[in-house]
């Protein structure tokens, strides 16, 4: 089982969008949004128990979680994704439940991140 | 070049470019757009899928695209067909930048075949972003016929890419620790073993270039251009970790 670290990496974020918190929240939100809708899409894939649908927004957690530098998110989600693509993957394989944890743990981090103090840690 | 250096370089050397990005995140789109932030002559238009790309190539004028493959309903690689056989009246040499994930490693042959201009790894990186773009353009690449592309096969269904795409059987196409043998040397005809980087613009490609799960990414027989030389640079990363044998015209 992946450590379930659900911080983002401030560094490559920054490197992607610059060093202005307020570009840096709103990003974070878009993030937040973007992985909220997935997640709930990923659950509605496990209950009609579509494992296409599971691949496919698995892989788009991935992207977006790579991009914003949530990194272990984007792993879990990476994972997911390459066992589905390897196998005829079983909507209730753990790999699943694996991910919606990572999400709430990562969009909980961003709910409670102060961007300055994060920002200013760089230094 | 650093990535200041490449936004200075757009800024100075190119007039106004408008880029069609199309993804279908629109976090994603803002994240890639905030990367251009500071360089004043890029125009950006969204595009949701490849449908609505094709639509927005058909009313505006667009210099570029980046275009990611794996997108519902209409994929990237369908989007990029139809812009290489002039669908619809389409700009055919359009210049393209392909964003690609690990996991569509299927997908990429294909849109090798319909010279996609430029191939970018995700998650992409600023410097990366910026680069491709000033390559893509700055140097015109030769197309084939609209024919031609017409008979590139795609993937049937991105999702199943790793079922229903040709998957070469790995101990035949991909062996890490076992070099592939020497072939097709005969007089006049220089064969080496070299790593990608070492490729040379004529170099004839002695064995396929697999991707790292074994998919087919460019054919035995291939003649490597400067595109291709590209594309394979751009996609270094993705390749099978084995040499790559070519048939290397004699220096004159």
């Amino acid at each position: 089982m992946m450590h379930q670290d659900p911080r983002i990496d401030f560094v490559w974020l920054t490197a992607m969008v610059g060093r202005n918190p307020d570009t840096v929240a709103e990003m974070l939100e878009e993030f937040a949004g973007s992985a909220s809708r997935d997640a709930a899409a990923l659950r509605a894939a496990r209950t009609a128990r579509n494992a296409d649908d599971i691949q496919y927004f698995a892989h788009r957690i991935k992207g977006a979680s790579k991009l914003i530098g949530a990194v272990v998110c984007g792993e879990i989600a990476e994972a997911l994704e390459e066992k589905a693509m390897r196998e005829d993957i079983l909507c209730d394989d753990p790999g699943v439940e694996h991910l919606l944890t990572a999400i709430d743990a990562t969009l909980g981090f961003i709910r409670e991140a102060n961007i300055e103090s994060e920002l200013k840690g760089l230094d | 070049m650093s990535m200041d250096a490449l936004r200075k370089a757009i800024s100075e050397n190119m007039g106004a470019v408008n880029v069609l990005l199309v993804d279908d995140q629109s976090f994603v789109r803002k994240i890639v757009k905030s990367v251009f932030q500071d360089v004043d002559n890029i125009r950006f238009i969204d595009a949701a899928d490849g449908s609505e790309a094709l639509n927005t190539l058909q009313s505006l004028s667009v210099d570029a695209v980046f275009l990611d493959i794996n997108m519902r309903p209409t994929n990237g690689l369908e989007a990029l067909k139809a812009i290489r056989t002039g669908q619809d009246g389409l700009r055919q040499d359009m210049p393209v930048i392909m964003l690609t994930g690990v996991s569509d490693q299927a997908a990429v042959r294909a849109a090798v075949e319909l010279d996609s201009n430029a191939f970018i790894l995700k998650p992409a990186t600023p410097s990366t972003l910026l680069d491709r773009l000033t390559r893509v353009l700055s140097k015109r690449q030769p197309m084939k016929s609209a024919k031609e592309y017409a008979r590139v096969q795609l993937p049937t269904g991105l999702d199943e890419d790793a079922i229903v795409a040709p998957r070469l059987d790995p101990k035949s196409a991909s062996a890490p620790t076992e070099p592939a043998p020497i072939a097709g040397s005969t007089p006049g005809t220089v064969v080496v073993k070299v790593g990608i980087q070492m490729l040379r613009r004529n170099d004839r490609l002695v064995d396929d270039i697999t991707t790292k799960n074994g998919q087919l990414m460019v054919i035995a027989g291939t003649e490597v251009d400067d595109a291709m030389l590209d594309r394979l640079t751009d996609l270094k990363d993705m390749v099978a970790a084995k040499d790559i044998d070519v048939e290397r015209e004699p220096d004159r």
